[in-house]
């Protein structure tokens, strides 16, 4: 009953029964250090004379799972109050990692709020450049400012705009993270809310947007920058098929970016969704089933924009 | 990033002199002039200055609600250091600094005056704004009113104070 919604998935998912297992699970606390204020070893070593269970997270350097009660409130702890780390869910920080902010960029993170991924990659980018926060809902860019204000950061541009016609700058974007709305299923360890049979509903509504944001996001991106796109949903309509509808309109073939991430478990993207075939390269995006790394479900694909675009 | 670009840019927002904004600051904290050759002051709205990098080139359009970091109240009586501004620059302070053991810090984030002991202010010769610090870690700003010295008024923002049965530590 619970996990009908996600019947229909049960083609292809590496192992079904395990994926709902993990769906009944609590979805497990995610975090990483934030080098503008401290650094991983400073922080573990703090947590460690604290007594704060944790392991650290097996592809990123900077990142951690708690493991004992602060799990229940993680955000109660001194070093959180001063920004010295920054909670987010492990699958999400997958799109940053794969968009590889530098000093001295300017990026857009069209759809920032509620802006963990904005503040992932102003600090990756030293507090340099330039990086656009931007987002359609008034109310949720408080809680960027939050999130922000505690860190340190002092690089961000927040503006409030709609993302599907988002303005084409004087001096394109070195790379645009495209993190777009969507049906959320894959947040369902967190909200129990996010699955419901009104899937095909919430696409049917959703998808223009989606597909907007992408395109839009291939415009405002500079020659040679990257484009990433994510979503926390399994809907192929959401993911795939959103991709080949773009790219098919798009006057370049950009090229593919391999989204498999050294220590971290996924599927590849979808060739072929019920009658529909996909362009082979979609094999390069990833799937994130909530069993294969304890995580919830996501999805990312990442492209660079021809240098003669 | 090309200045002339930048307030182009900049429509609603103001450029105010950074080293006259930071001055008073730097020398009270004792920070060094040379940690802001990399940033620049805007007015952000009538009550708040904020900080951002100097290389940082943003578009016209969309028009920014908000540039860089909320940095310095100014509509008070003795403008104010923003919390995100104290905890950014706490580490960097040299002088004019309070250290709390746990019990006390824990009170001073609940928003609670406390008492101060003399070996508190060994870093701390000033009264008014004062950095408070626990176990090296930097919390934000406290006030030392010149007729209640060994008393510490929390500034700890409501938005920003734990509840007073949190233990942070």
């Amino acid at each position: 009953m619970k996990y009908d919604s996600l019947e229909r998935y049960r083609d292809i998912v590496d192992d079904y029964a395990a994926m709902i297992d993990a769906l009944e699970r609590p979805l497990p606390v995610t975090g990483w250090a934030n080098p503008l204020k401290t650094s991983i070893a400073e922080l573990l070593e703090r947590f460690d004379a604290a007594g704060v269970a944790y392991r650290p997270l097996v592809w990123k350097p900077d990142g951690f799972r708690f493991t004992g009660p602060e799990m229940m409130n993680p955000g109660r702890r001194i070093e959180y109050l001063l920004g010295h780390y920054q909670i987010q869910e492990e699958a999400a920080m997958l799109p940053v990692a794969l968009l590889g902010p530098k000093p001295g960029d300017r990026i857009v993170d069209l759809c920032a709020a509620p802006g963990n991924k904005t503040a992932q990659i102003a600090v990756l980018a030293n507090n340099r450049g330039t990086i656009v926060a931007n987002d359609r809902s008034p109310t949720r860019m408080r809680a960027i400012r939050n999130t922000l204000d505690r860190l340190g950061i002092v690089n961000v541009v927040m503006t409030n705009h709609d993302a599907a016609n988002f303005h084409t700058p004087s001096q394109r974007y070195d790379s645009v993270l495209a993190d777009v709305p969507c049906s959320c299923e894959g947040t369902s360890r967190k909200n129990g809310d996010a699955l419901n049979d009104a899937v095909e509903e919430t696409v049917e509504r959703i998808g223009r947007s989606q597909r907007a944001i992408l395109e839009r996001a291939f415009r405002i991106c500079r020659p040679g920058g990257r484009v990433v796109y994510s979503t926390c949903t399994y809907a192929p309509e959401e993911n795939e098929e959103v991709i080949q509808d773009v790219l098919e309109r798009i006057p370049f073939e950009p090229i593919w970016v391999d989204c498999n991430v050294e220590g971290f478990a996924a599927s590849p993207g979808l060739t072929t969704w019920g009658a529909r075939d996909f362009n082979p390269s979609m094999a390069k995006t990833i799937r994130v089933w909530p069993h294969q790394n304890d995580t919830g479900g996501f999805f990312v694909a990442a492209w660079d924009k021809p240098e003669r675009w | 990033m090309a200045k002339e670009q930048f307030e182009k840019a900049l429509i609603t927002l103001t450029w105010e002199d950074t080293p006259s904004v930071v001055g008073v600051i730097a020398q009270w904290f004792g920070i060094p002039m040379a940690f802001f050759e990399d940033y620049r002051i805007l007015r952000a709205n009538p009550k708040t200055l904020n900080i951002v990098n100097a290389d940082t080139s943003p578009e016209q359009r969309p028009e920014p609600q908000s540039i860089g970091m909320p940095f310095l109240h100014t509509d008070m009586a003795v403008p104010k250091l923003t919390q995100p501004a104290s905890l950014w620059l706490g580490p960097l302070c040299t002088r004019n600094i309070v250290n709390l053991d746990r019990a006390r810090a824990a009170a001073y984030l609940a928003r609670a005056t406390v008492a101060l002991e003399p070996a508190d202010l060994v870093e701390c010769d000033g009264t008014g704004y004062v950095m408070v610090r626990c176990e090296g870690l930097s919390l934000g700003l406290a006030f030392r009113h010149r007729n209640a010295v060994m008393d510490l008024v929390s500034m700890v923002p409501k938005a920003w104070a734990l509840n007073a049965d949190v233990d942070p530590f």
